[in-house]
């Protein structure tokens, strides 16, 4: 008999577009602070093409990677690997022997259904950069979509376009459904005719003529994110998360919660050996701080609060 | 109008129903500042939808904010500690030289204690209490006393450039008795 799963797991994503925004590094410390936090963890190393994520937690080279689940159809479970932190296992990415636009319609559903199968609190998949659908599919999959940028406007761009990309994928998903497909597509083809300016406009016109037990909407409001602003230079910026999240809602139309910023380390950079990138959750730092007040916002659903750093 | 009518206006501005008046123009005051701005986070996302979209948020936030005010100002005075400071603000004493006792003394005459000030100039207590107490030896590098001391008499409604200039000058003084 098959084990017997106990537990539903919140999925977490993390996408935002633009590689070294610092996904990996945002996720290795989210995932090692809900262990600590006795929870049972999952990271899973969806970057394809550029797998790192061995190196936050000092593994040298892994036996087993995601690729045994794609090329040996190996089941997830056998793939876990042991980190030094207790409740949190991994599942390490592959580099180079498998392309990410080479993964079959089936094989990525597949791979969607395994991930729910897993035995845990919490499964974080860290996607890799890019806009690629696979990508964007993972995404959709998550309980908790989380994006990150930095204060930067091709990084910004980046983001925009990623969630515009999801939000629009996921729209085509749901009046697929309700056999309404390529709706959407045509409305915006036509978008002059009905007076329609914006993805805002879209979403409006859908609800109020598309949909016919308001099931549509529901769905439509459900999608929401989390924005993480990382390598922050000075504390003005800090309100770029908030100026970033008000262009997702008045722009995009989608529900936005700004979650929390990490400052730029520079002494982070200037040392470099490999210790550096274990985190480090024994120690007070300004960054465990950061990293508390994002976590527990993702939890929460809560937007960041000045007042939980003010004695940092 | 019942609760559920400001709900709209609450969105408007992102913030959830429940919120204080502070919050309310905190939220006002970043996003009429954001949409009157040329931030460059605009430029991947405005497209050609331009200055037409801009104005007709910036005139929803303006609605929002004179409606939710009418709302805190008449039906939840008692709620909200911070309508004090905009009723007495009349009352406020002036300085002839802003340091770290005056700003302390129109911060007290004002009703606010320092972690509203903190939780909204997003300065950290610590720092603003030695900034009150003149504990130069205690606060960062001589630029970001001057952007605290700034926010903070933002904050007090004061004059910010002669808060800072005084502020300033005493701090400078007293680095160059030190050294």
């Amino acid at each position: 008999m098959k084990q017997v799963k106990t537990k539903v797991a919140e999925i977490w994503a993390i996408g935002g577009g633009k590689g070294g925004t610092g996904k990996t590094f945002l996720f290795s410390q989210l995932a090692t602070y809900l262990a600590l936090k006795k929870k049972q963890v999952i990271l899973i190393d969806s970057d394809f093409g550029g797998a790192n994520l061995r190196y936050f937690f000092n593994i040298k080279k892994s036996e087993k990677s995601i690729k045994n689940f794609f090329v040996n159809k190996e089941p997830l479970e056998n793939l876990l690997s042991h980190t030094n932190i207790k409740n949190l296992k991994i599942i390490t990415g592959d580099r180079n022997s498998i392309s990410i636009s080479s993964i079959k319609y089936s094989q990525k559903m597949k791979f969607l259904r395994h991930i729910k199968m897993l035995n845990a609190d919490y499964i974080l998949i860290d996607l890799g950069g890019g806009l690629n659908f696979n990508t964007i599919d993972i995404f959709l999959l998550a309980d908790k979509m989380i994006v990150i940028t930095v204060p930067e406007i091709t990084a910004i761009d980046n983001l925009f376009q990623f969630v515009k990309n999801a939000y629009f994928r996921n729209l085509n998903f749901l009046l697929k459904k309700h056999k309404l497909k390529d709706a959407a597509k045509n409305i915006w083809e036509d978008r002059k005719i009905y007076g329609i300016k914006d993805i805002v406009d879209l979403t409006d016109y859908i609800k109020g003529n598309l949909d016919f037990d308001g099931s549509i909407s529901k769905k439509i409001s459900e999608f929401s994110i989390f924005i993480v602003l990382n390598k922050l230079r000075n504390p003005n910026e800090i309100n770029q998360g908030f100026s970033i999240k008000s262009l997702c809602i008045k722009y995009l139309g989608i529900p936005s919660i700004y979650a929390g910023y990490i400052a730029s380390d520079d002494n982070f950079r200037k040392n470099l050996s490999i210790s550096d990138y274990l985190p480090k959750f024994n120690i007070s730092t300004r960054i465990q701080k950061e990293i508390t007040e994002i976590a527990e916002n993702i939890i929460n659903k809560e937007q960041i609060k000045i007042s939980n750093i003010k004695n940092a | 109008m019942h609760e559920q009518d400001y709900k709209k206006y609450f969105e408007i501005l992102e913030l959830k129903p429940d919120t204080t008046f502070s919050e309310v123009k905190e939220a006002y005051s970043h996003l009429k500042k954001l949409y009157s701005s040329n931030s460059f986070i605009f430029a991947p996302i405005e497209g050609t939808l331009g200055k037409e979209k801009r104005k007709k948020i910036l005139e929803q936030i303006e609605t929002a904010y004179a409606i939710l005010s009418d709302y805190y100002l008449s039906e939840k005075k008692e709620k909200t500690q911070t309508i004090k400071t905009t009723v007495s603000n009349e009352h406020v004493p002036e300085f002839d030289i802003y340091d770290g006792n005056a700003l302390r003394l129109t911060r007290e005459v004002l009703g606010i204690n320092l972690e509203e000030v903190a939780f909204f100039s997003k300065i950290s207590l610590k720092y603003l209490k030695n900034i009150e107490t003149e504990r130069f030896d205690l606060l960062p590098p001589k630029a970001y006393v001057r952007i605290f001391v700034r926010k903070y008499a933002e904050y007090l409604s004061l004059d910010i450039k002669k808060v800072t200039d005084d502020y300033m000058k005493k701090y400078e003084n007293k680095n160059k008795n030190e050294f």
